[in-house]
């Protein structure tokens, strides 16, 4: 099929079973424009988790067409899967720090590996690091920091190569309200900036709160897209 | 936990005002890229990295290679001086080939120019029946006269005398020529060197395959050994892999520093071999120049060749390189 250029992420008649026979997403048909900040809302084990692993070529759909950035995921060679991941910034609910390194070696990291020259990647990291309000804890180890910060590290890993698309799974699942509230306002600045942001979300008063596009699932299939609910 | 009743539209930080993203997020100019050096250092750096992470496994495994590489390289060693020895002794070099009464004489010629073309044969006189009978009266001196009754015939066969190349062959090889040339239809028999040569000749041929079979079994071992603990490392690491994988690492750029890892181990292992067998080496043969055997001084032994030593190292190299690709084919999915 044919994905309009505007559209960064295209999905259809998408379903995902899990072996033998778990079947976590049913027909799913859905575009998110380049520039977006899109909830997928809905309980737990409602499949949002696993949307965005398709999204992020962490699983293949079983059937139907995920497009991202114009690549048809289904047909997407091993080594375009790093390239397609080098524009796609993932934040982790259980954030997925290194704990033996450092915060700013945990944000290098991320340039490190997809081959920025060192002095660059530290000074990336540093302004990203500061630009989120983590000057002073740059040296700590994850284990020494809050949830909050350490979610806000996880944040700045996930900016820190500018992507143009952000996934984040329950980014503020396990934050106490004013974090929470921290975590989205960086969320928000970064679509300000222009990336697209899908954020994953069973949190439905925080999502009414931000007034922002929400798609619904439940079981597995998508039952609502209101674009921006409060008009 | 966040509340459902106490959420509310999100301040900024403290600290941080609106936009302070923007500056950051627009780079005027695309991050410079490792690349040439500095990536191949990249890549040394956290190739070492793989193995220091695990140092007792990696130390264990680096100790067993270099063993198995000692022992090895050991045989070679003695099968090396063997040969030297017999072929300085020079007995263990001279081949008599009796020739046919019946063969035609234009195919001996040929045979002979044969031979001595060969790169196997150092020098080549070729006896004629004549020069049979002369030398052979030569020899009876005195008693020649004893030969006169023959009246016109003459018993002695022709032959071929040959100077073996050692080089060419190897002590262990002469025997099989030899057979060779026994089997020839020009030629009747064979005559060569000394019972003593033929038997250490056979002995070291033995020992030569015994150490290639050796080698084959160590090898299979040695990269059974690196692979594991390979395998240890990526297991150590996984998640760092998987973040590796999630910010868009190329599958080179998370494989090549376990490769390097793996090629640490086998240089390692096969340097400290070359090392300890210099070592031993060095102390036999300063035992060797001062005793005698028999009143008789020892010969003074060789070391292994540069290029088997390089060829050794190399082995090293390709065993850990072999090891670690197969444990990353079999336990990473990259
Ligand atoms: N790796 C997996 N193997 C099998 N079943 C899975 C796997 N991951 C998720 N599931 C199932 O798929 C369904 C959707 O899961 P998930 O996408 O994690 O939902 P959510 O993130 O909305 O809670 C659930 O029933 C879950 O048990
Ligand atoms: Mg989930």
């Amino acid at each position: 099929m044919q994905a309009n250029p505007k559209d960064i992420v295209t999905l259809y008649h998408v379903d995902k079973v899990y072996p033998p026979n778990q079947q976590a997403l049913r027909g799913i048909d859905f575009k998110v424009q380049t520039g977006e900040f899109v909830f997928i809302a809905g309980s737990s084990g409602a499949g949002k988790s696993t949307l965005l692993k398709l999204i992020s070529a962490q699983e293949r759909a079983t059937r139907g067409q995920v497009i991202v950035g114009g690549r048809n995921l289904s047909s997407i060679a091993r080594t375009q899967v790093a390239s397609l991941r080098r524009s796609i910034g993932v934040i982790f609910q259980d954030y997925k720090l290194l704990e033996t390194r450092t915060v700013i070696d945990n944000v290098a990291f991320a340039l490190e590996v997809v081959g920025v020259a060192k002095r660059e990647r530290y000074q990336q990291a540093y302004k990203m690091l500061a630009a989120l309000g983590l000057k002073e804890r740059v040296n700590s180890y994850p284990l020494m920091l809050s949830g909050g910060e350490q979610q806000r590290v996880s944040i700045a890993r996930a900016l820190v190569n500018r992507p143009k698309l952000i996934l984040a799974d329950e980014p503020t699942g396990n934050l106490d309200p004013d974090m929470a509230s921290a975590v989205f306002n960086l969320l928000l600045e970064a679509n300000r900036c222009g990336a697209t942001i899908m954020v994953a979300s069973h949190h439905l008063a925080l999502i009414e709160a931000l007034n922002k596009r929400t798609i619904v699932f439940d079981k597995g299939k998508l039952i609502g897209d209101f674009d921006r609910p409060r008009g | 936990m966040a509340d459902d009743s106490d959420f509310h539209i999100p301040e900024p930080p403290p600290g941080i005002g609106q936009g302070f993203l923007e500056d950051l997020w627009r780079l005027d100019k695309p991050m410079p890229r490792m690349e040439g050096p500095t990536l191949l250092l990249h890549y040394l750096k956290r190739g070492f990295d793989t193995v220091a992470s695990l140092p007792t496994s990696n130390i264990v495994t680096i100790i067993t290679i270099a063993v198995s590489l000692f022992l090895f390289s050991g045989f070679l060693l003695i099968i090396r001086n063997v040969d030297k020895i017999l072929t300085e002794t020079g007995s263990a070099l001279h081949v008599s080939a009796y020739i046919r009464e019946d063969a035609p004489e234009e195919q001996v010629n040929a045979f002979v120019r044969e031979l001595e073309s060969s790169a196997w044969v150092r020098a080549l006189h070729y006896v004629s029946k004549e020069e049979a009978l002369q030398s052979f009266r030569a020899d009876l001196g005195v008693h020649g006269g004893f030969l006169d009754g023959l009246e016109g015939q003459n018993p002695l066969p022709a032959s071929i005398d040959l100077t073996l190349q050692p080089d060419e062959l190897g002590i262990g090889n002469i025997e099989a020529s030899v057979e060779r040339l026994r089997r020839h239809p020009l030629i009747d028999d064979v005559v060569y060197g000394s019972e003593w040569v033929q038997e250490i000749s056979s002995v070291v041929r033995v020992f030569r395959l015994f150490g290639y079979v050796t080698l084959a079994i160590v090898l299979g071992l040695v990269i059974f050994l690196i692979a594991n603990t390979i395998r240890l490392v990526i297991f150590s690491r996984r998640d760092e892999i998987s973040v590796m994988q999630l910010v868009g690492a190329t599958s080179n750029f998370v494989r090549v520093p376990f490769i390097i890892g793996g090629i640490i181990q086998g240089l390692t292992g096969s340097l400290i071999s070359m090392l300890f067998l210099a070592a031993a080496f060095w102390l036999l043969n300063y035992e060797l120049a001062y005793s005698t055997l028999f009143g008789i001084a020892l010969p003074h032994l060789v070391f292994l060749d540069i290029l088997t030593v390089i060829s050794i190292i190399v082995l090293g190299i390709v065993v850990g390189a072999a090891g670690s690709s197969f444990a990353l084919r079999r336990f990473m999915d990259v």
